[in-house]
Formats: C-alpha cells, sequence, structure tokens
C-alpha cells in the first residue's frame, strides 16, 4: 500500500481526514497568531523546501531498474527511493491545492454575484440568472454523480440506449452536452466574425513590413486550403514539375512556399521568443525559490 | 471597433455585411457533402505512420485537454485518434489536466466510438479491461514530473470502476498489465487546444514517443517540438483532422484497386493502409467542416483584397 493511501470508507481513511483536518486547523490558527515579522520568513522557508525538493530530484543520481519492494543498497540509493516515492504525494498535494483554487474561483463567483443581487446593482437580473445556473448545475452534477456510483453493471451497460436513462442522467447530459457545450461552442465561433471585420479593416498595404506580412498571410491561408494546394501543382506539374522531380519550378509549389515560411521564418521567430521566455522564467523561477522578489524575506 | 464613414463611390464594406456574408457562407457550406482534393501534410504522415506501426502489446496514454469550445478541430481529431486506437486494438489510459470539463467530453467520445467500431468488427472496447480514467490532474507540472519519475507510485491512488463496477486502482487494470514506468508505454498522446502539451513534451520528452494532435491557433508554436524531433508526429487544426481521415480512408501511398495512389505524402514514402474495405467511417467531421473552412478562407481572402483595393483607390484619389 503507498502511504498516506488508504481505502475509500474505511474507518482508517475517516482518522486519517480527522487528523489532516484538525492539524490544517491548528497550523492555519497558529500562523495567524505568529508576530507578522516572522510571517513572510515561514513561508520563504516552506517555498525554499518544497523548490529543493525538485533540485534534488533534477541533481541527484536516479535509481534505475528499480523494481517492487526492492531495498536501497547505500545512502545514496536510498536518498533516490525517497525523492522518487516523495513525488506521487507532491502530486497529490498539488492537484488538491490547486483544486482548491477552482472552489476559490466558484466561492468568489457566488460571493460577487449574490451581492449584486441582494443589492440590486445594475444588471442583477443577469446574476441571478447566473446563481440559479451554478446552482441547478451543480445539484444536477451531484445527483447524476450519485445515480451512476450506486448503478450496477448491468444498469450501466443497458444506458448505452437512451431511453434506459435515469432522469439525472438524462438531466446532466441535457445541460451538459446540449446546453452547455453547445452555448460554448457558439461563443467561440463568434471569433470568426471578429477576425474577418478585423483582417478586412486592418490588413491593408500600408508599408513595406505590412506588405511582407499581407503577402506571407496570404500565402499561408492558402496552404491551409487542400484545394488551392493541389490545383497549384497541377499548374506546376504542367509547367514541367512533374517530368522532372529537380526542376526548379518544383521550389514554386504552394505547399513548398509555405513549408519554407513555416520552417526557416515563423518557426525560428517563435523559438527565439521561447527562448527569451525560458530564461526569463528560470530567473524568475530562482527569484521566488530564494524568496529574492520584492517584499519577499531576503529583500 | 469604430465602423468607418462610408465615403461616397467607396468600397467601404459594412461589418454587418461581412458578419452576415461570413454565416451565410458557412451555414450553406456545413451541408454541403464533397471531398475536397487534399495533400497530405509531413507532419500529418509522420502522426499516421508512428500510430499504425505503434506496439499494440503497449497501452498508450491519451491527455484529452481540449472541450466543445474547439469541437471543430480537436474534436474531429480526437475522433480520428480514437478510430485509429480502437481499430487496431491499443489500450488506451485516458486522463485530463487543463479543463474540468475535459474528461466528460473525451469519456462520451470514446465510448460512442467504441460502439460504432463494435458494429463493424464484433469486438467490444470496454473500458477497464481495454481503457481506463486515469483522472483529472489540476496540477498538471507536478502529476507528470511524478509520471516521469515513477509511473506506477504515480497512478496507485487513482480509481476507475472495473467490469463488475467496484472502485479499484487504475493499475490494477488490464490497461497497465506489465506496466511501472512511463517508458514501459506505447506513446503519450496529447489532443490539446491550449499549453499543456508544452508541459508534457518538457517533462516526458526522450522517456517516451510522443504524439501531439493541437488547434490551429497553437500550431505555429507546437510545430518547434515537431522540427526537433520531441513530437514524432502532429496533426495541425482542421486540416489535420482532415489529413488524418483522408489517410484512414485511402490508405498512404497506397494505390487503390485501379492502381490509382489518392493520398500521398514527400516524406512518408512508405505504402501505409488505410481502412478499406470495411464498412468503416473514415470521412467524418474533419471532411464535413473543411469545406466551410474554405469558404471562410476564401471569404477571408477576398475581404483583405477588396480592402486593399479600396485602401489604393483612396490613395490614388488623395493624390489626384
Amino acid at each position: 500500500m503507498i502511504p498516506w493511501s488508504f481505502e475509500s470508507g474505511s474507518t482508517q481513511l475517516k482518522i486519517a481526514i480527522f487528523v489532516t483536518l484538525a492539524l490544517g486547523f491548528g497550523l492555519f490558527f497558529a500562523l495567524m497568531k505568529t508576530p507578522p515579522r516572522l510571517r513572510p520568513k515561514i513561508a520563504a522557508t516552506f517555498t525554499f523546501l518544497a523548490g529543493l525538493l525538485y533540485v534534488g530530484i533534477w541533481l541527484w543520481p536516479t535509481a534505475h531498474g528499480r523494481e517492487a519492494g526492492d531495498i536501497p543498497a547505500n545512502f545514496t540509493e536510498g536518498v533516490a527511493f525517497w525523492l522518487e516515492d516523495t513525488q506521487s504525494q507532491f502530486q497529490n498535494l498539488s492537484n488538491i491545492l490547486t483544486s482548491f483554487l477552482l472552489l476559490m474561483g466558484v466561492f468568489s463567483l457566488v460571493r460577487l454575484h449574490a451581492t449584486r443581487v441582494s443589492k440590486k446593482q445594475r444588471d442583477w437580473p443577469f446574476s441571478l440568472v447566473l446563481l440559479i445556473c451554478v446552482a441547478i448545475m451543480t445539484f444536477i452534477g451531484y445527483w447524476d454523480w450519485l445515480t451512476v456510483m450506486n448503478m450496477k453493471p448491468e444498469e450501466l451497460e443497458a444506458m448505452r440506449d437512451v431511453t434506459n436513462q435515469p432522469f439525472a442522467v438524462w438531466m446532466k447530459d441535457l445541460l451538459f452536452d446540449g446546453l452547455l457545450q453547445t452555448m460554448e461552442a457558439a461563443m467561440f465561433s463568434i471569433i470568426a466574425f471578429y477576425i474577418l471585420s478585423a483582417a478586412y479593416r486592418a490588413f491593408r498595404v500600408r508599408s513595406v513590413e505590412a506588405t511582407i506580412l499581407l503577402a506571407s498571410a496570404i500565402i499561408v491561408m492558402l496552404g491551409l486550403l487542400g484545394m488551392a494546394e493541389n490545383y497549384w501543382s497541377i499548374m506546376i506539374d504542367n509547367m514541367g514539375g512533374l517530368e522532372d522531380p529537380n526542376a526548379l519550378v518544383n521550389n514554386l509549389r504552394l505547399e513548398a512556399i509555405t513549408q519554407f515560411i513555416r520552417d526557416n521564418l515563423q518557426t525560428p521567430g517563435l523559438r527565439a521568443i521561447d527562448f527569451g521566455v525560458g530564461v526569463g522564467a528560470l530567473a524568475m523561477a530562482l527569484r521566488l525559490w530564494l524568496s529574492l522578489e520584492r517584499g519577499g524575506s531576503t529583500s | 471597433m469604430a465602423t468607418p464613414q462610408k465615403v461616397p463611390g467607396s468600397l467601404n464594406i459594412p461589418r454587418e455585411a461581412l458578419f452576415a456574408a461570413l454565416f451565410v457562407v458557412c451555414s450553406i457550406l456545413v451541408f454541403v457533402s464533397i471531398e475536397l482534393p487534399n495533400r497530405v501534410s509531413n507532419n500529418s504522415a509522420d502522426l499516421y505512420k508512428v500510430l499504425k506501426e505503434i506496439d499494440k502489446t503497449k497501452p498508450v496514454i491519451l491527455q484529452s485537454d481540449w472541450t466543445k469550445s474547439t469541437r471543430g478541430e480537436s474534436g474531429a481529431q480526437f475522433d480520428a485518434l480514437v478510430r485509429i486506437l480502437i481499430r487496431e486494438r491499443v489500450k488506451i489510459a485516458l486522463m485530463s489536466g487543463a479543463d474540468p470539463q475535459a474528461p466528460e467530453v473525451a469519456r462520451e467520445a470514446i465510448r460512442r466510438i467504441a460502439v460504432e467500431t463494435e458494429k463493424v468488427t464484433g469486438q467490444p472496447y470496454k473500458q477497464w479491461e481495454d481503457w481506463v480514467f486515469i483522472g483529472f490532474f489540476p496540477g498538471i507540472e507536478a502529476s507528470l514530473q511524478s509520471f516521469s519519475s515513477n509511473l506506477r507510485n504515480a497512478l496507485s491512488a487513482n480509481k476507475d470502476s472495473d467490469t463488475a463496477g467496484v472502485k479499484r486502482s487504475v493499475m490494477e487494470s488490464p490497461v497497465f498489465a506489465g506496466v511501472n514506468r512511463i517508458e514501459d508505454m506505447g506513446a503519450y498522446i496529447i489532443v490539446t487546444a491550449s499549453k499543456t502539451s508544452r508541459i508534457a513534451i518538457e517533462r516526458l520528452s526522450g522517456k517516451v514517443t510522443m504524439l501531439g494532435l493541437v488547434t490551429g491557433v497553437m500550431g505555429p508554436e507546437t510545430y518547434n517540438y515537431y522540427q526537433s524531433g520531441q513530437l514524432s508526429g502532429l496533426a495541425i487544426g482542421l486540416k489535420g483532422a482532415y489529413d488524418m481521415e483522408s489517410m484512414m480512408a485511402y490508405g498512404l501511398n497506397t494505390p487503390d484497386g485501379q492502381g490509382v495512389i489518392k493520398v500521398s505524402n514527400a516524406k512518408v514514402t512508405d505504402p501505409i493502409e488505410g481502412y478499406t474495405g470495411e464498412e468503416f467511417i473514415n470521412l467524418a467531421n474533419g471532411q464535413k467542416y473543411i469545406v466551410p473552412l474554405h469558404g471562410a478562407i476564401i471569404l477571408l481572402i477576398t475581404a483583405i483584397l477588396l480592402g486593399n483595393i479600396e485602401t489604393i483607390r483612396q490613395r490614388r484619389r488623395r493624390n489626384g
């Protein structure tokens, strides 16, 4: 059994949850009682230790070919085993913390809109609609989850036929697939209208740079059209490209031009930007890890 | 954006007219079912080759990070990919890391395609035995780092229902038989509409064969990783989906009954079979949506050209 992992619904799990909650609240309370000058130092210590684990994983020799139940042969291997095993616990911690962010988002959204409705601020009916939708979606989501969780395998199999679906599942399908997902797709597709309008008004030949950009954009767009690529190639074939594969005219094929733009102009440009961003991210990560940011404990 | 004032005799097209034109063009063309000629991109051909030559005894991890907002591209790509994997009887470990809606969308698609394939082959593709959902990982960075170190440890606590409806560790599923490390997987495939492919490449590249299926917007920056060899194959946008469907329907560099090669590629020159001769669905949403995409891009190019004609006319008027 993996440490800290217990069977669903077991007494051990319940005790573990209770102890963790008690410890969590205890720590929270202790932090609140800590003098304000000490708090940044505590945060910096935890940040450093968390970062140190990943630095250790990166730098410490890896235990290759490790099998389940292996016992470490020496200290180095012992640390390697420990680092490897600790990662899955950190993974769980990271997933739980990120899930709390989602919960905080929902809480913040509900608080904002509930205030707006209670004070009858501008456009409050829209806020009311949002709150009702959140409540219905949450209720139906959990109802569906509980219904499916308690179903026997043969009942699940029978659900392939939509007429056999329980009401909760049918409602979830209606709200999630029928409504939410469709509305999301519709919202996203609206961008196309703005792209068209913006392209018409802004993509103008105003300078040499703009002309180069416009020409390459049109070539790349044409390259997305299989039909254009195909007829362009037929034209090149008729110009002698088919008979001699090494003919110069073959370089004028639409796919050859788009490939050239992509490989020699677009990708190197993006790679340069990515490289710069990567170096910046590394510097930022170091500053965060060592708490060197302005307002950090060591500043 | 303010609409410019109409100059007498000018070509200034009102925004509403452009919107109406796009709406009409796309709405009509979505119902036009024609097979447009296509030239398969090198990156799509590589993707298809790797998928067809994958070791069928090893499972693949399929990270699905798309929702219905990009269903035109990602949905078509995902369907084509899952069709290939199920037909090849490759076991799938499904996961998500970007959007809480993504797992539901992906599971629904796999179930639908499993039923569709069973109708043709008669072989069921069952959850737990053939595919398993290994979880939604909101902290994807730490999770993938953990996958990279020790996959078995990373996933042991994650559960899915077995065929009897009992929740068990996903590592007990037949999908993961003989798998301990990420190196034991056949491939790591990521279908995404965001930057999650980059997170995966940074942590898993070099340990497992990686494949990407991304939206047109994410295409240029993900192409970097294909060019560097970190991604062994890549489908970009709707064109990528249509490429895959074309190769599934006619094979790659494979002559038909009359000796005609319908789909070929200059980079991947080996003949690779498609799924012809059976009642498989090959040309699907990729083919359906590529026609409106053609219409929309032609309209976009036309609008740009008209705008520039107007600019040149205005410049001439100003210069007398």
